[in-house]
């Protein structure tokens, strides 16, 4: 218990921090200047995206802060956007976040079967986050790979055609990973 | 089977970059094009009939009448059942390059955004690296393609929605509807349109139009998905037979044709079609506009008969309740009342009226919202009303004999 319990700590503390990397900091400038004039705004959903890989895989109210700073518009306009879109988390999630579609197409060829493998296998029922904060479950619209189906996405990657079994091997195989 | 094929590289899966594109044909005599004016590039385009790879197919010609000072590409569209424009993305970068250069020239567009959906994060880096290769062989002339990222939802086959998301605000249709980007205005397309127009330049107006049926020319991409035996992406000539595009291209259905329930034609937004009418049915513009449906995104979803219809349209609707914008009422509160009733149904709970109010509220949400999103909503749940009620009616009867005995 102690031990989830220092990791909470840590990442209130990790919370209360955030600001972009250099690389970052470049790639920033390279986006606004894909926007003519003053229209900075534009490239919010972008640099919301790289925000949230850096810190972690969700933006922090810190995080929204910077973003809205960096970009010299109102921060209400940042946390409308951050709010409005399924792809950005507002809360913390798992190191890997892992989304199955359930739109039609992939409900057909055993989604269903999918989550509840690894609603077992993980613990945790859809959008919530595992104790130790390595996977966080979440049910998806069509993530465009229907011919794939079933479909899920962890953090960036895509995987198709997948089965229960082959899942809980998938996940077996990050939860190993991640402790050597 | 390569002849006539636009997008060959789908069919071999092989290499994508510059060079190998090049190989391909990509590039080649693309200067001489240019050349050649944009008007040339806009009587072609007119002379091919080439049509909108989405919705009911607006006629690109048409599209064109007007200037546009942007060029906007859209590829961010989630709608389910239609996996053409990863395909894309991942196989054919240079062909979509391509076309943005030409359609440019032809409308003066200064500035061209390919607006990609932000789970892509593949699929964008292949297309960041083919731009990248094409400005550094200086193919692009003075032509700016940016690549921009917006977060994707169904929300976004609406083109002013598109545009306020790409102005940075929520992806929200504009009250008039409006196309203006920056003050100026722009012109839309879907991505596969606009990978197919180098193409039809090259090969001439004249092969375009020669292929396919009399409102429906060349060919086009399809996705089979569903209860097929091998799920895929091809290409067809337009007014390909629904049943020779399933059991060739798709393996058949599990089981064989006698198995086959209904199937989604083209995107959840064209609603389902039972077997009858899809036995004899081509796969063009106007063969599915006469069965009351749309060829849309050509995104094939395959039912067999182990299918439950009623939870396949429940699902739908969670989706249209989860993508709804929420701007206007009708379809904001119609799609979370239409999954509720829904969800009902699919035991049986609930009162034989509710139909007949369910059909209502489905005419009001096509009728009376502000953009099409819920028309494209409404479809599905109105086809099963359409085609399945008899299920439904008997569902809500068997509640009623079991609560009653539940009762005794």
């Amino acid at each position: 218990m102690s031990k989830a319990f220092s990791q909470m700590e840590q990442a209130l503390e990790k919370a209360q921090k955030f600001s972009f990397s250099k690389e970052n900091l470049n790639k920033i400038e390279g986006i606004k200047a894909k926007y003519p004039g003053d229209n900075s705004a534009s490239a919010l959903v972008e640099i919301l995206l790289l925000a949230q890989k850096q810190n972690g895989g969700w933006l922090s109210p810190i995080a929204l802060e910077v973003v809205a700073k960096t970009l010299g518009i109102p921060l209400m306009k940042v946390m409308e956007i951050a709010h409005f879109y399924p792809l950005f988390n507002v809360t913390p999630e798992g190191t890997y976040c892992v989304r199955i579609c359930t739109t039609a197409p992939c409900w057909l060829k055993g989604s269903t079967e999918l989550g509840r493998a690894c609603q077992k296998w993980l613990g945790v029922g859809w959008e919530e986050t595992t104790v130790d904060g390595m996977f966080s479950l979440k049910e998806s619209a069509c993530l465009g790979d229907c011919t794939k189906a079933p479909a899920i996405q962890i953090n960036e990657t895509l995987r198709g055609e997948l089965t229960p079994q082959k899942i809980t091997h998938l996940l077996q195989e990050l939860a190993d990973g991640d402790q050597k | 089977m390569k002849q006539n094929r636009i997008f060959t590289n789908i069919i071999d899966q092989g290499s994508v970059t510059l060079k190998a594109s090049q190989k391909r044909g990509d590039w080649g005599d693309i200067l001489a094009i240019l050349e050649k004016g944009p008007q040339w590039i806009r009587d072609q385009i007119a002379e091919s009939e080439l049509r909108e790879r989405s919705g009911h197919g607006e006629y690109v010609a048409r599209k064109w009448e007007s200037k546009g000072s942007y060029l906007v590409i859209n590829a961010s569209s989630n709608e389910p059942g239609t996996g053409i424009d990863r395909y894309l993305l991942k196989y054919e970068p240079h062909k979509i390059l391509e076309g943005c250069l030409v359609a440019a020239k032809a409308i003066g567009a200064h500035t061209s955004y390919v607006c990609i959906r932000g789970d892509y994060a593949a699929e964008k880096e292949i297309l960041e690296t083919a731009l990248s290769e094409a400005r550094e062989k200086n193919l692009l002339g003075d032509l700016q393609i940016n690549i921009h990222v917006s977060a994707g939802g169904a929300v976004f086959e609406e083109e002013s929605a598109l545009l306020e998301s790409l102005e940075g605000r929520k992806a929200m249709p504009r009250v008039d509807l409006n196309k203006a980007l920056y003050g100026d205005w722009a012109i839309i397309h879907a991505l596969e349109t606009i990978a197919t127009i180098p193409t039809i330049l090259r090969q001439g107006a004249l092969w375009f139009s020669s292929l396919g049926t009399a409102k429906s020319k060349g060919t086009k991409l399809f996705s089979l998905s569903g209860h097929v035996s091998t799920p895929c992406v091809v290409e067809e000539e337009m007014g390909v037979s629904f049943k020779d595009l399933v059991e060739k291209q798709g393996g058949g259905v599990k089981g064989g044709w006698e198995f086959f329930l209904a199937a989604i034609p083209g995107g959840a937004s064209s609603g389902f079609l039972p077997k009858e009418p899809c036995e004899g049915l081509n796969m063009d513009f106007e063969s599915l506009e006469e069965v009351s449906s749309c060829l849309g995104t050509g995104g094939i979803v395959v039912f067999d008969q182990s299918t439950d219809m009623v939870r396949i349209a429940t699902r739908l609707a969670q989706f249209s309740k989860q993508e709804s914008c929420g701007k206007c009422t009708p379809c904001r509160v119609g799609t979370g009342w239409v999954f509720q009733l829904l969800d009902r149904l699919v035991v049986g709970r609930a009162k034989i009226e509710e139909l007949t109010q369910l059909q209502e509220v489905l005419l009001r949400m096509r009728t009376t919202s502000l953009c099409a999103f819920g028309g494209w909503a409404a479809a599905p749940v109105e086809s099963l009303l359409r085609y399945f009620q008899p299920e439904l009616e008997r569902r809500i009867h068997m509640y009623e004999i079991a609560s009653r005995r539940g009762k005794a």
